[in-house]
């Protein structure tokens, strides 16, 4: 294998401009061309590609976002698009591909490598919901975004003895609420998994004015609940001082924390050592402190599981 | 001699550092001080707080206040003046230093007019105070501020897109100044300025051309009612005013340039956090200026940074009006919106 492209998609994620250092500067290393699609599975279509020299990913490391830009996967899933993209490698001696992205971006992955064309995913979200890795690029950031942003929030609480919700990104999956829920000493965590009882969080905050508690965290992922309405309901069954919080975008940049630049790093080089000795229709991730090998269809298929111990624990350390 | 402390108002980064400068300075008059809790209210119903060395010497890098916040106004509660009067004589306080905006600082006026021993120290994360040329607070505030705008600018350059950044700033747009200057925004809208979006979606259009992506910086008191009213009804109006003003500016760019544009809301993580260096040192230095004041019989007066120095300035000249926005700095703001 001589030359082979990488390309990132989905939503951004800190980390990801790591992956491509790593995929460049190892590439060169091992004498194989990489070639960069600017703004994900739509730069494939449109014939994007920039080749990628060592230097041009100087200073990417600590640097949020991704310079190869993105976009969402959709018109991707036709069979006419992809035999169009394949084509496109054809015409430029691409003979690899290394997808940088969630599970939505992942699908790209399989239809491409069903379709024999050789293709690496490298797990990369801030929701880490990709199944059969413990983490995704981008979520340990986004998580200690959260968690910052939170602790700068207690301080209102505490000074003014005053409730909040801090709603956070997770539409369909409640990772990044657990993980900042338990960082940050919430008292109740909500998330699109669990199905809550307004009853029990009702009660669970009366009692807690009862015990002399100052103030009561709450965290929401956004397909939960939104943090507004949920107020309106605390506020009309409890009298009590509750403010909102919406977190949103300011969760997803920045620049990536000690954990994601080192997966991305490692993750990458082991996307391209698979790629050139055949691998194909795989995602890199890592579980149990070992780099692993996903099965694409897999990683798009397969719901990851919530870790219901952690779930526990907020409820009995909130005491 | 025996002094009270209290912080009245929102609460903001500096609130700490400031008590701890009063509590240090007392020690070398040998003063005895102690705070009342959650502002003008425990002043009214006589809570009261231990304020010695070791309450106060760990907590200079402190986010919040140790004595608490409310807003609590004495003159609209019932006795609430001569229930402080009551306090101060039964804890036998001679002096009492405030800590807080416009209103704690208009609250300590009244009392100083009523005879009450008084001395300010001003705070405000807005900015927006008189008679002082910095509060501190504000430097912590609008360096969280700059940073959630530089991760926006990552989601924004990564998708091409538009992203708002809504501030704290109700009358006063400081925060969305400094921030958008100081960020590298491409627009900004404050209070000061009727909002021209027209003028704001060519620029951002022009920028979305030539960088690939563009961010904007508004303040949460930006004026929307007149603007583009014909557009919304009765039901999409209160959405948006429930939404807020980040969220209403987004709509209006998506509407007339047809790019999906986003918009984040920085709110309470404004408020809280560990002081930047500079808050600190201001803080103690209006805490220990404070003291001295009250040493001199300076009363009336707080104690607020004009130029370098931290000086002895009469509490009208903060609560009279407001320190707005200029012209002169919103010139400066045009120069780096090319």
């Amino acid at each position: 294998m001589k030359r082979i492209a990488v390309l990132t998609s989905g939503g951004d994620a800190p980390g990801m401009n790591a992956a491509i250092r790593s995929v460049v500067r190892i590439g060169f290393s091992r004498n194989i061309e990489v070639i960069g699609v600017r703004g994900g599975f739509r730069g494939l279509i449109e014939k994007n590609f920039n080749p990628l020299l060592p230097r041009d990913v100087s200073g990417l490391l600590e640097k949020g976002g991704t310079v190869l830009l993105t976009s969402r996967t959709d018109e991707f899933k036709s069979e006419e698009i992809q035999e169009k993209a394949i084509e496109n490698f054809k015409s430029e001696h691409i003979e690899g591909l290394i997808v940088i992205g969630g599970n939505g971006s992942q699908s790209g992955n399989f239809a491409l490598s069903k379709k024999d064309f050789p293709v690496m995913g490298v797990a990369s979200t801030i929701d880490n919901d990709l199944w059969g890795t413990d983490y995704t690029i981008g979520f340990d950031t986004a998580v200690n975004n959260a968690i910052q942003a939170i602790d700068k929030i207690r301080d209102v609480a505490t000074s003014h003895a005053r409730s909040f919700i801090v709603e956070v990104m997770g539409r369909d999956r409640g990772f990044i609420a657990i993980d900042s829920a338990i960082a940050t000493g919430a008292d109740i965590v909500l998330i699109p998994e669990v199905r809550f009882d307004i009853g029990k969080i009702i009660k669970n905050i009366k009692e807690g004015m009862e015990k002399k508690k100052l103030h009561h965290l709450i965290v929401c992922a956004e397909g939960a609940i939104h943090a507004r309405d949920l107020e309106q309901i605390i506020k009309s069954r409890l009298d009590i001082e509750i403010r909102v919080s919406v977190l949103g975008y300011i969760q997803r940049g920045g620049s990536p924390t000690r954990f994601d630049r080192i997966i991305a790093t490692l993750f990458a080089e082991r996307a391209l050592t698979e790629l050139i000795q055949g691998g194909t229709g795989k995602v890199v991730g890592i579980k149990d402190n070992q780099i692993v090998l996903i099965p694409a269809e897999d990683a798009v298929t397969k719901q990851k599981d919530i870790n219901s111990s952690l779930y526990k624990i907020i409820e009995e350390v909130s005491v | 001699m025996r002094i009270a402390v209290l912080t009245g108002g929102g609460d903001c980064p500096g609130l700490n550092s400031a008590i701890r400068g009063i509590v240090y300075r007392a020690i070398d008059f040998g003063y005895d001080v102690i705070g009342f809790e959650e502002g003008w209210k425990g002043a009214i119903e006589g809570k009261t707080h231990r304020l010695s060395l070791v309450d106060v010497e760990e907590i200079v890098n402190q986010g919040g206040t140790i004595l608490f916040a409310s807003r609590t106004n004495p003159f609209i509660v019932e006795n609430g003046p001569d229930r402080i009067m009551e306090n101060l004589k039964k804890f036998e306080i001679d002096a009492l230093i405030a800590i807080g905006g416009d209103d704690t600082l208009g609250v300590a006026l009244k009392l100083y007019q009523l005879g009450v021993k008084v001395v300010g120290v001003p705070k405000t994360m807005d900015n927006d105070l008189s008679g002082t040329d910095f509060t501190f607070g504000f430097y912590t505030s609008v360096e969280v501020a700059v940073d959630a705008l530089n991760r926006l600018k990552d989601t924004a350059k990564s998708h091409k897109r538009i992203i708002i950044l809504e501030v704290m700033g109700r009358e006063a747009g400081w925060v969305a100044l400094y921030t958008g200057i100081a960020g590298g925004a491409d627009w900004v809208l404050v209070p000061e300025e009727k909002p021209d979006f027209e003028a704001m979606c060519t620029h951002l259009m022009k920028d979305l051309e030539r960088k690939g992506y563009a961010l904007v910086v508004v303040s949460e008191g930006v004026d929307i009612s007149l603007e583009e009213k014909g557009e919304v009804d009765q039901f999409g109006h209160t959405l948006l005013q429930k939404r807020g003003v980040g969220d209403f500016v987004a709509d209006i760019i998506s509407k007339k340039t047809g790019i999906s544009t986003r918009s984040a809301v920085i709110g309470h993580i404004q408020r809280g956090g560990p002081p930047t260096v500079f808050d600190r040192m201001l803080a103690l230095r209006t805490g220990v200026k404070a003291v001295d004041m009250i040493q001199n019989g300076e009363f009336g007066k707080m104690a607020a940074l004009v130029g370098s120095e931290v000086t002895a300035v009469p509490l009208g000249d903060a609560t009279s009006k407001l320190k707005l926005v200029d012209k002169n700095w919103l010139d400066l703001l045009r120069v780096f919106l090319k």
